[in-house]
């Protein structure tokens, strides 16, 4: 089962890998520039068209990537919240009996937790 | 043929195709660390990124077999102006839009990167590929050989304009220019809660309880004091100071005291009666601090009358080292009398008490109640 601190780290490696590809195009940009200043020739039309799909594709991938990143941040935060709720309440209830504790704490989210 | 004329910077592009290529290594690589760290996580339909990182990575090795086909006509036609078939090589790299095999990866990898080529048949010693319109199947990690770094070395700096990389997983802080006279692997620990670092090893020739400002926006350390203060106390060892005994007169050891506190008075309570003082005619006394408690009763003080700081010798504890006094001889801040008194401090004040006028008794016999 991921727990909070397998989806922290989640988190930081998608957040990580985000940052890099928007560096890569940023990259790209600068080398297409550069070619376009020092190159002349119409096989530059086509090296021009892959490097720009490069770039999208790479934006692309970012974008995805700290969505991925940001869902992982809020399941461990949910996570986290889940074992404090359940914890608190068999520090609290775990001697009661059944009849006279409240409901123990449910899993509802859509996705695993075990 | 084409009789688009072309010019090329035949290095230039060699060397772009090359840094492609590598990244499209890089690229792959991650996305084999995205997937596996979705799927760590149950997360598997998250990865929408993946596709996409694939399609940049094979884009991108795409630019780098074309740009090397465009450098190998170039210098199969020995300089100068010549003609590039620069649509048939289009045609055959860009024009299917599907993408490389495993082993058509590794056959251009290898001849991008390959210094020693041979130029004969088209470029690549072979014609191009006609096969990229086959379906593509799982990109291979590693079949390509390492290519060189797209960045260049940073220049070397000094130190108060170092830049440092921060490794968040594991909060170690490693210089990116090499330390000039110190180890290149420095590394420092962090302190994330009052974000001081120190160094693990000691500076040289600075102290090893320098301490940097971090500044977490640009993860930048610089150091607070300029390198050559080498030392947080340096503000007082640069003043001029002078020995000053503080005590009841009765029980001064006249053989410590200074000529300029020689028959000093002091008051019920242990204090200094002042700043006004009987030896004031003999001159530097009036600006020494006048009011101390009777906890301070026998201790050695430095004072640092310019800057009205008292500095006491290495025997006090580390929370009194520096007190500070107002314009009227008064400690500003902590007072003592609301810190523990050590016995040999109330025995002092009790044999004053002795000697006491009976006026003042009471209220020293109070002050001394309370501090027991």
């Amino acid at each position: 089962m991921p727990d909070s601190l397998a989806f922290h780290n989640g988190y930081i490696t998608l957040s990580l890998q985000a940052e890099d590809y928007d560096d890569i195009a940023q990259k790209l940009d600068g080398f297409m520039d550069r070619a376009l200043l020092t190159q002349r020739g119409p096989f530059l039309g086509p090296l021009d068209e892959s490097q720009g799909s490069a770039v999208r594709a790479l934006r692309s991938a970012a974008s995805s990537s700290r969505r991925a990143a940001n869902e992982c941040k809020r399941r461990g935060e949910v996570v986290l919240d889940f074992r404090a709720d359940v914890l608190l309440w068999e520090r609290t209830y775990g001697d009661y009996p059944t009849s006279e504790a409240p409901p123990r704490p449910t899993w509802t989210q859509p996705w695993s937790n075990t | 043929m084409s009789d688009d004329t072309t010019f090329v910077n035949v290095p230039d592009l060699r060397g772009w195709a090359k840094t492609w290529d590598w990244m499209s290594t890089h690229l792959t690589e991650q996305e084999n660390v995205h997937n596996t760290t979705l799927i760590g996580l149950d997360m598997s339909q998250w990865n929408a990124a993946a596709a996409e990182i694939d399609k940049a990575a094979g884009e991108l090795l795409r630019s780098g077999i074309y740009t090397t086909f465009v450098a190998n006509a170039a210098e199969v036609a020995d300089g100068g102006e010549y003609t590039v078939d620069h649509i048939g090589f289009a045609t055959a790299i860009f024009g299917a839009g599907g993408a490389l095999s495993a082993a058509d990866e590794r056959v251009y990898s290898i001849a991008i990167n390959d210094d020693d080529r041979d130029l004969t048949g088209g470029g690549f010693g072979a014609p191009p590929p006609t096969t990229f319109d086959a379906p593509a199947p799982p990109r291979s990690v590693g079949s390509r050989p390492d290519a060189p770094v797209w960045t260049t070395a940073p220049a070397a700096s000094t130190p108060a304009d170092r830049a440092f990389d921060i490794d968040t997983a594991d909060a170690v802080l490693q210089p990116r220019v090499p330390f000039e006279l110190t180890p290149a692997d420095r590394v420092f620990d962090t302190d994330t809660t009052d974000a001081v670092l120190r160094p693990r090893v000691p500076f040289e020739p600075t102290p090893a309880d320098r301490v940097f400002d971090v500044d977490t926006t640009d993860a930048v350390l610089r150091p607070s004091v300029p390198p050559s203060v080498t030392s947080p106390d340096a503000v007082f060892e640069a003043r001029p100071t002078r020995p000053v005994y503080v005590g009841l007169p009765d029980k001064t050891p006249t053989d410590h005291l200074p000529p300029v506190d020689q028959g000093r008075t002091f008051d019920d309570g242990g204090h200094i009666v002042g700043p006004v003082l009987p030896t004031l005619e003999r001159g530097v006394v009036a600006d020494v601090p006048a009011y101390v408690s009777p906890g301070d009763l026998g201790r050695m003080f430095e004072v640092d009358v310019a800057a009205g700081v008292v500095k006491p010798d290495a025997a006090v504890p580390a929370d009194e080292r520096v007190r500070t006094f107002d314009d009227g001889g008064h400690i500003v801040g902590p007072v003592l009398q609301d810190r523990p008194v050590f016995p040999h401090r109330q025995v002092d004040a009790e044999v004053d008490l002795e000697a006491a006028s009976a006026e003042t008794r009471s209220a020293a016999t109070s002050e001394v109640n309370r501090l027991s």
